[in-house]
Order: structure tokens, then C-alpha cells, then sequence
């Protein structure tokens, strides 16, 4: 509205000019105001640092990730209790058709609207980090939410943790490149997020922290640690305040009768490794091969794994979902130990069903179930047969969700706080770290490659192993150091004498002495000159390059080659003694050592 | 993951390069934060509202599942519930009392244990524990949930419940022989409990019997009797502590008003006779002439005799003995040829103190045949009510 408008309409051209004058005085103010307070904030954001910027990120990546795990938590109950009923043994007609019926659709879905949303949240989370720029398209966030929730909720034997993860790694990813990040920055905000998503997912925080540094980045760094823990926290904190702070588990009181008990949770080890290894081998035979198949297929695949789910489940319904309520019974000691034998196989199986037919979900929830089956059967077999050797069967079934967590995922640091975690029982932590590490070190003995590498394999991608790249032996400069002890000369020595000293030396370079420290070169040529001229004169007085780098024996042979630029040799002093020289070490001896290991 | 992937790696800085300034999207961001908020709350305030309705529903299956003694139902419904209210103790301990019902200790104890571990002092919880460490005679960690439960938390429309702890635990400890402990523990729970609590007391009263304190018993037995003067049960107790204790004109008294209060009561009768026969056969009521304490004694000596004539017969040990005597029988039958003589009634006359020496006589062979033939009946019971009256041994 202009004047001349305000003008007619008021009849009256100078009341009228008046009204537009008070208004414009009352309304400018206001304006100004929010104009102001625009530009402080602007300013405020615009002069932010990065570091700072990524860290307020990774608080709303935390908040939005918690928000999106809650709602997918409701979903996926919401779905069940549709399709499934709400008993925790549903009727028959209902447990044979949900997951085929819901296969059906999620395939359907996967297909034609969110073909992303296959395959492992990790994996992609990784590609993002390694291959993608930290690009996860926001459509695979909707994809996974949606079907995931389809698929766990009808019945498919998977978990909601890896869908989480990738949810909040796509949250984080959507905001990274929104807010323009740099390329460093925009990598790295995949698995802020990430952990943003596994934490609430898990309402572990800590071990969705080592989760992500121990699988996805593989290193700790300060600046994406930082991020990393808050997005983490925040999450956790969101999903706390909606669903409640309790741990995902409730667990009797557990306590070590005796040290002789750790030789009962050694055999859980060696048998959850075992099965590890089962596991990983079916997955590795069945999905290729399935993969293989026409491509038609592919809408029926998650179908008939669910038929073949509902048809476990008529028998042992327990196997369906994510089975977190069966998990709380065994730890109750709800079962016996055959039946828990009988529900660990039979989820191997269903979940491997889901899993190779491409019906998207996570593998943690099965990971934890078949683990608790499993452990809860081993102690309830060697209850059966040593009494006093064993405790309860219920602890053994806590521990085994560990075991198989560090076998199966191969995460043994997280394995091991996650059990912690998600139980709030610290008490359990001894006879978790000797079972844990033994299905490790069994898993890599008898399956080389992890599950993710191989995995990503399988989908065609060479995804960096951070099992290998961990293992990985790291060359030092001492590796590289000739054993010829090298010798420096003094600055305050006669040039004649250093000569004398040296002897017959081959050796272009020589090394001086800084009075106060440091390390400086001398051509070897020069001083023989000066000597012949001038053998008063003292070392220090003849024009010498330097100070050249030094390093120390310890440091990785990397950091060496990263400072030698032009120089022929460094320097490599002791650490106890700087002025000590340990010897020197040129690029022909870097080289040597790199191509020798 | 394939080929598009491929092509877009660099997507993240070609999409990077929209519009959108870096403090437009975090105010969004941030505004969004709210809605989003909002929304995630009404979501799971439904969901908290239909997980609380589903709980109560199976639950409420569970609790009709016990009642019309279905424990196997009544256990998969209250496991359905706890998956919907993990933090529902009732449901944990009815779910508990559910396996236990059904055999299944170890998983009733397990959810107990969960219980307390959450929550040492819980009442029902420690009450529930104490009666499966009973099943697995367990006696210790019975001792330890009896004692954890009646010191512990109940809701206030169960005050009752740590005292039937209470109650129980002296049951215990009297089927283990412990009448010391039970009695220990009775006298606790009887100041504990209300004085206008008839059912308590009688309760209590009887187990002090069982214990084998027949003065506590009649103290609870008469703190009945002042709430609910008629109480045949009371009556009945009142009645037979004193008797016990040796106060057989009052335990006629309370008897013959329990008899008036339960006409067909037929134990009642005859333990009323019982004290009848008693004020009949004692020669040393006050105000009895001395012809009748002296006919009294004569009758008991003589009743005492035949007692321990049946008796050695019974045990087929022959009375008369030539030379020393070899058993007790023989050696009270010694005794009673001794006595013999001086039952005349000129002798009785002229000695009337001799009365208490025929009584002792008669006192120590009831007492003897009692430990020898067991309980006598009658006339001979009613002797052995005095001797251990007399003798300071009634209960």
C-alpha cells in the first residue's frame, strides 16, 4: 500500500499523511530492531570460526539425530503392534504373513523410492567419509526410516541401530553442506552424526563414540572428537528426555563368586567366536549369491525371507524383530538352556535370511540377541554339568551379547563398554574382556576379513579396512637408522684435528655440533680445505648449512620423510640427551626400510 | 552403491554452492528445533499413553490368568506386560508369583532379585524371596527376606502384610523346631500388633502354644477376649493355657463359656472335662474338709497304681522283684509297697501331712509313666496336670 492509496482511502490528505507518519515512526523502531538484531546474529555467525561453527553443528546434529532416532523408536513399535499385535507371542496367521507382507512392500519401496536404502548404514557412512565428500543424500535418511521401520516392525529379524547411525549421519550431512562447510570439515561430519544416531539408538554414548573412531574414521583426533562427543551427547540427552533414561536392559545383580568362574566365560568366549564365524560365513556365502540373482528377484527376495521368518516364528516367534523384550528374559533367566541354544541358531538364521535379501536393517540388535541366546546356553550347559564353576545363566547371557558384539561386529574396545553401557553394570566388566577378546582373536584367526570389509566388497567398493590399517605395523627411524655409528664434529674443534678424527671418510656431508644444540652440516670437502689452509681454525668458523631437522628414533618413519625435503640426511638424537646424536639417516635408508617391509 | 555414487563425489560442493547462507540455515536450523520438538512430544506422549494401556490390559489378563489358576497364561500375559512397563514392580512381583506357581524358581527369584536390586527394602519383594528361599530350604536368606521384609516398604493400604511376615517367619522357625527364635519373634509381633486385631491375636496365641509359652498365649487369648468377650476360639485358648499353667479353676471358667459359645465344639468338651477331672482329683483345693482331700489322695494313689501296673505291662517288665529293684517301674512299685500301709484310713487321719507325701508318690509315677507309656487319659491326665503343676513343669 502506497500513500496516495492510504491517501483515498482516508478522504482527508493531511489527516491522512499524519495517520502514515505515526505509523512509520511506530513501526521503524520495531523494525530497526529486528533489522539490528538480524545483523548481530549474521555477524555473530558469519565471524565464527570453523571449529567452533563445526562444534555448535555437531550439538544441532546431536538434537536433530536424537529427535529422528525417537521418532523411528515409535515407528517401529507402532508398525509392530499393527502388524504384529501386541502380545509377545502374536497368532499364528499373523506371525506367517507380516514379515512376507511387509518384505513385500519394503522391497517395493527400496526399489522404486529409495534404492539407497540397502545395504549396511556403516558401510555407506564410511563411503560418505572416504569416497563422498561426506555427501549421504537426505533421501536415503526418509528411506531408511521408513523401511527400516516396515521391515522391523512386520517381523524381519534386523535392528534399528544401523538404520539410526545412517539417519543421523545423513542429518549431519544434509546440515553440513547446507552450512558450507569445508571439503575437511564436510567429511568429517558423517560420523559426528553417525554417533549421534547409534548413541540414541543404543542410549549408550560411549560406546557409540568408540564405535564410530574404532569402525568408521579408524583414528583419534582432537578437533573430531570434540564433535563427535557432543553430537553424541546430545542425542542421547533428546532420547532420554522423551523416552526415559532407563538402560536398554534391566539385569539382575551380578556378582564374580570366584576367579574360577573366568575359565566358564573363557568357553563362552571360544563359543561365541565360533559362532561368529558361523554367522559371518553365511552371510558371506548366501548374499553374493542372492545378489547374483535376476534382478526381478529382488522385489520377491525380502518376501520370501519373511515367509521363512514367519515359519521360524510360528515355532519360536522370539527370533522376529529386533527381540530386545526376549533379550531382558534371558537375562532373567527366562529360558532354559536348550531353548536358548535353540533361539541363538534360529536367529542366525532369520537374520541372515533378512539381511542377504536386501531388506534393510541393522545387524547390532540380532548381534546382542544371539550373543545373550547363546552365552545364556553356555551357562546354563556348564551350570548343568560343573555347578560350581558356572554362575548364573543370566550373567552368561550378559556377557555373551559382548562376546558376540567383538567376534561378529570385530569392535573389541566398543564390545566391551557397550555391555557396560547399555546394562549400567560395571561389575560385569572382567569376565567381558577376557570372553570378548578370545571371539576376537578366534573371529580373525578363522575369518580374515571383517564383516563390513567384507560387505563393502561384496557391493563393490574397497572401503579402507580399520581392522587392517589398526593391525598395520608402523616403520619408526630407528627401523631406518644404519647401524655405522655416525660422528659429529665440535664447533670449538681445530679443523686439522676433525679431519685426524674423521679419518678416511667417503662421505660428502659431515655433521657439527651446535654449542647450543642442534645439528648443522659441513661439506666434507670444505673442511679439508680449511684444514689444509688454516688447521688453527676451528669448525665453528667455517661456513656450515643448518640447523638441519632432527628426529627422534621413536617417531614413525613418515614423519622423517615428511622433513627431509632437500637435505641429505637428519639428524636423530637421542631423547634423554638432545645433544647426544643417535646416528643419521638419509632418504636412500627411508626408502630401503619401506621397500624391505 | 554404485555408479551414481561415483559420479557424485564432488555432489557435496556442487550442492554446497546453493543459495542458502551459512546464518540463514542455522536460524531455520534452530527455529526448526522447536516444531520439531513439539511434534516428537505429542508423538510419544501417545506412545507412553499406548504402552501404559497396553501394559494394564495384560496385566489385568495376568492378574485373572492367577485367580482362575492359570499360572502358564498368567505368565506369558505378564510378560507382555513388563515389556510395556519394565519399571512396573507389581507386575514383576505378581509375574514372579506367577513362575513360582508354575515350578519355575529360579526365574521367580531372578525377577525378585531384579526387584530388590532396584529396591532393597521392598516389602512384597522381600516377602516373595523369603517364601522361595523356604521352597529351596534355603534357611539363611529365608531368615535374612523375612526379616528384610518385615522391616521394609509396604503401601500403606497393606499395613498388615510386614506383620503376616512376621507371622509366617514364627511359623517357620516352629516347623524347624526353633520354638526359642518363634517365641522371640511372637513376642515382637504381638505388641506390634493392633490390640483390636482378633484374627492376629488368636493367630499369635496359637503359635505361643506351638511354642510352647502357654502364659503369653492366654495374654493374647485375653486381649481377644476384651475386644470380642464371646470369641469361642479365644475362650477355647484362654482355656487351655490356663490349664497349662495350672490355673484350673479359671480354665474351667473360660472352657465352660467356650462350650456355651461353640455348643458342638467336641475338643472344646472334652478338654473342659479335662479340667473338671482335674478340680475332682486335687486334694489340695482350699476349703476341702480333710475326709475329702484325705479320700482324694487314697483315689489317686490308687489310680497311679493301676497306671503304672498297665504300664509295666505294656512294657512287659514284671513289677515284683525279689532282690533290688533293676527298673524305674520296679523302683516306684518299691515305693508304692512302701506307701501301702500307711493309705489306712486311721493312719491318714492320724498323719494328715502324710497326704502330700501320697500326692509326691502319685505325681512322680505319672510323670514316670508319661516319659515311659505316654499320654494317659482321664482320671490319670488329670493327675499329671497337677504333677506338673505342683511341680512347676506346666506349660
Amino acid at each position: 500500500m502506497n500513500a496516495d492509496q492510504t491517501t483515498g482511502a482516508t478522504g482527508d490528505g493531511a489527516s491522512g499523511d499524519a495517520v502514515i507518519r505515526d505509523r512509520e515512526t511506530s513501526a521503524r523502531p520495531e523494525r530497526s530492531r529486528v533489522i539490528r538484531l538480524w545483523n548481530a546474529w549474521r555477524h555473530h555467525v558469519l565471524t565464527l570460526r570453523e571449529n567452533p561453527l563445526f562444534l555448535l553443528l555437531a550439538v544441532l546434529i546431536g538434537t536433530f539425530s536424537g529427535l529422528a532416532v525417537v521418532c523411528f523408536r515409535v515407528a517401529i513399535d507402532w508398525t509392530r503392534w499393527w502388524m504384529l499385535g501386541s502380545a509377545l507371542a502374536p497368532p499364528s496367521w499373523r506371525v506367517l504373513l507380516s514379515p512376507a507382507v511387509g518384505g513385500l512392500v519394503v522391497a517395493l519401496l527400496v526399489i522404486y523410492l529409495f534404492p539407497r536404502s540397502r545395504g549396511s548404514g556403516v558401510n555407506q557412512t564410511k563411503a560418505a567419509v572416504y569416497v563422498f565428500d561426506g555427501y549421504v543424500p537426505f533421501r536415503t535418511v526418509i528411506g531408511k526410516f521408513v523401511c527400516c521401520a516396515l521391515a522391523i516392525g512386520s517381523g524381519h529379524s534386523l535392528g534399528p541401530e544401523d538404520p539410526s547411525l545412517q539417519m543421523g549421519a545423513g542429518i549431519a550431512s544434509l546440515l553440513g553442506r547446507r552450512m558450507r562447510l569445508s571439503q575437511e570439515k564436510l567429511r568429517l561430519i558423517a560420523p559426528v552424526g553417525a554417533a549421534a544416531g547409534l548413541a540414541a539408538a543404543f542410549n549408550a554414548p560411549i560406546a557409540a563414540v568408540l564405535f564410530v573412531i574404532e569402525e568408521v574414521i579408524g583414528v583419534w583426533s582432537g578437533g573430531t572428537l570434540g564433535a563427535i562427543i557432543l553430537s553424541a551427547v546430545s542425542s542421547v540427552v533428546v532420547m532420554r528426555w522423551f523416552l526415559g533414561s532407563a538402560p536398554l536392559f534391566r539385569i539382575p545383580a551380578f556378582r564374580l563368586q570366584s576367579p574360577l568362574e573366568l575359565l566358564a566365560y573363557a568357553v563362552l568366549g571360544i563359543t561365541g567366536g565360533a559362532a561368529s564365524i558361523l554367522f559371518m560365513r553365511l552371510i558371506a556365502y548366501l548374499r553374493p549369491r542372492l545378489m547374483a540373482w535376476p534382478r526381478w528377484t529382488q522385489i520377491v527376495q525380502p518376501a520370501a525371507a519373511g515367509l521363512l521368518i514367519g515359519l521360524i516364528g510360528l515355532k519360536l516367534p522370539q527370533v522376529m524383530g529386533a527381540g530386545y523384550p526376549y533379550i531382558n528374559q534371558a537375562l532373567h533367566g527366562d529360558f532354559t538352556w536348550r531353548l536358548l541354544l535353540l533361539l541363538g541358531a534360529a536367529k542366525i538364521l532369520a537374520t541372515s535370511f533378512s539381511f542377504v535379501s536386501g531388506t534393510p536393517g541393522g545387524m547390532f540388535a540380532p548381534t546382542l540377541f544371539i550373543g545373550a541366546m547363546i552365552g545364556g546356553a553356555v551357562g546354563g550347559l556348564e551350570q548343568h554339568f560343573f555347578h560350581g564353576l558356572a554362575g548364573s545363566e543370566a550373567a552368561f547371557a550378559l556377557v555373551g551379547m559382548g562376546t558376540m558384539f567383538a567376534g561378529f561386529l570385530r569392535t573389541p574396545i566398543t564390545s566391551v563398554f557397550l555391555v557396560v553401557e547399555i546394562t549400567g553394570n560395571y561389575s560385569i566388566i572382567l569376565p567381558v574382556m577376557i570372553s570378548n577378546m578370545l571371539a576376537y582373536f578366534i573371529s580373525r584367526r578363522y575369518q580374515k576379513v571383517p564383516l563390513f570389509d567384507m560387505l563393502s566388497r561384496q557391493d563393490g567398493m574397497m572401503l579402507p579396512s580399520l581392522e587392517e590399517v589398526r593391525e598395520q605395523r608402523i616403520l619408526r627411524v630407528e627401523d631406518a637408522l644404519p647401524e655405522s655409528q655416525a660422528v659429529a664434529l665440535a664447533a670449538n674443534e681445530k679443523s686439522a684435528q676433525a679431519l685426524e678424527r674423521l679419518g678416511p671418510t667417503t662421505e660428502p656431508w659431515l655433521v657439527v655440533a651446535e654449542r647450543a644444540g642442534g645439528w648443522r652440516l659441513l661439506a666434507a670437502e670444505e673442511l679439508r680445505q680449511h684444514a689444509a689452509e688454516s688447521p688453527e681454525l676451528i669448525v665453528g668458523e667455517i661456513p656450515t648449512r643448518g640447523p638441519i631437522p632432527s628426529v627422534y628414533p621413536d617417531q614413525p618413519l613418515e614423519e622423517a620423510l615428511r622433513l627431509m625435503g632437500d637435505w641429505p640426511f637428519l639428524a636423530v638424537t637421542s631423547r634423554v640427551n638432545p645433544y647426544r646424536l643417535e646416528g643419521l639417516i638419509s632418504l636412500d635408508n627411508i626408502l630401503h626400510t619401506y621397500r624391505a617391509s | 552403491m554404485g555408479a551414481d555414487d561415483v559420479e557424485c563425489a564432488n555432489c557435496a560442493r556442487l550442492r554446497g554452492a546453493g543459495k542458502s547462507s551459512r546464518e540463514l540455515v542455522l536460524t531455520v536450523s534452530l527455529a526448526f528445533i522447536v516444531p520439531a520438538f513439539a511434534i516428537t512430544g505429542v508423538l510419544t506422549r501417545m506412545y507412553h499413553a499406548r504402552q501404559e494401556a497396553l501394559a494394564a490390559e495384560w496385566f489385568q489378563d495376568g492378574g485373572r490368568a492367577i485367580q482362575t489358576g492359570n499360572a502358564a497364561q498368567a505368565v506369558a500375559a505378564l510378560r507382555t506386560s513388563l515389556a510395556y512397563a519394565p519399571d512396573d514392580t507389581a507386575a514383576e512381583l505378581r509375574l514372579a508369583e506367577a513362575e513360582a506357581a508354575i515350578g519355575h524358581d529360579a526365574e521367580a527369584r531372578s525377577y525378585l532379585d531384579a526387584v530388590l536390586a532396584a529396591d532393597s527394602g521392598n516389602g512384597a519383594a522381600n516377602l516373595a524371596r523369603a517364601r522361595l528361599a523356604v521352597r529351596e530350604q534355603n534357611i539363611p536368606d529365608a531368615l535374612r527376606y523375612y526379616h528384610n521384609a518385615f522391616y521394609g516398604e509396604w503401601p500403606d493400604s497393606e499395613v498388615n502384610r510386614p506383620l503376616q511376615a512376621r507371622l509366617e517367619l514364627s511359623q517357620f522357625l516352629l516347623d524347624r523346631g526353633e520354638s526359642a527364635d518363634a517365641e522371640a519373634e511372637l513376642i515382637s509381633l504381638a505388641a506390634a500388633a493392633p490390640p483390636n486385631d482378633v484374627e492376629m491375636h488368636l493367630r499369635v496365641g496359637e503359635l505361643f502354644f506351638r511354642a510352647g509359652s502357654p502364659r503369653h498365649a492366654l495374654d493374647e487369648f485375653r486381649l481377644v477376649l476384651q475386644t470380642a468377650p464371646e470369641n469361642a476360639y479365644a475362650l477355647k485358648g484362654a482355656g487351655s493355657a490356663c490349664l497349662q499353667l495350672g490355673s484350673f479353676s479359671e480354665a474351667e471358667r473360660y472352657l465352660a463359656q467356650a462350650g456355651r459359645a461353640a455348643p458342638d465344639d467336641t475338643a472344646t468338651q472334652e478338654t473342659l472335662n479335662e479340667a473338671q477331672n482335674v478340680l475332682e482329683a486335687d486334694p489340695f483345693i482350699r476349703g476341702l474338709s480333710e475326709e475329702t482331700k484325705q479320700r482324694r489322695a487314697q483315689a489317686a494313689f490308687q489310680t497311679a497304681v493301676a497306671r503304672l501296673h498297665a504300664c509295666a505291662a505294656m512294657l512287659g517288665q514284671p513289677l515284683d522283684s525279689s532282690s533290688a529293684p533293676a527298673t524305674d517301674l520296679q523302683a516306684a512299685d518299691a515305693r508304692v509297697q512302701a506307701m501301702t500301709p500307711l493309705l489306712a484310713d486311721a493312719q491318714m487321719r492320724a498323719h494328715p501331712g502324710q497326704i502330700t507325701d501320697v500326692m509326691d508318690l502319685v505325681f512322680d509315677i505319672e510323670k514316670l509313666t508319661v516319659s515311659k507309656c505316654g499320654e494317659p487319659q482321664g482320671t490319670d491326665l488329670a493327675l499329671l496336670h497337677l504333677a506338673q503343676a505342683a511341680h512347676g513343669t506346666g506349660q
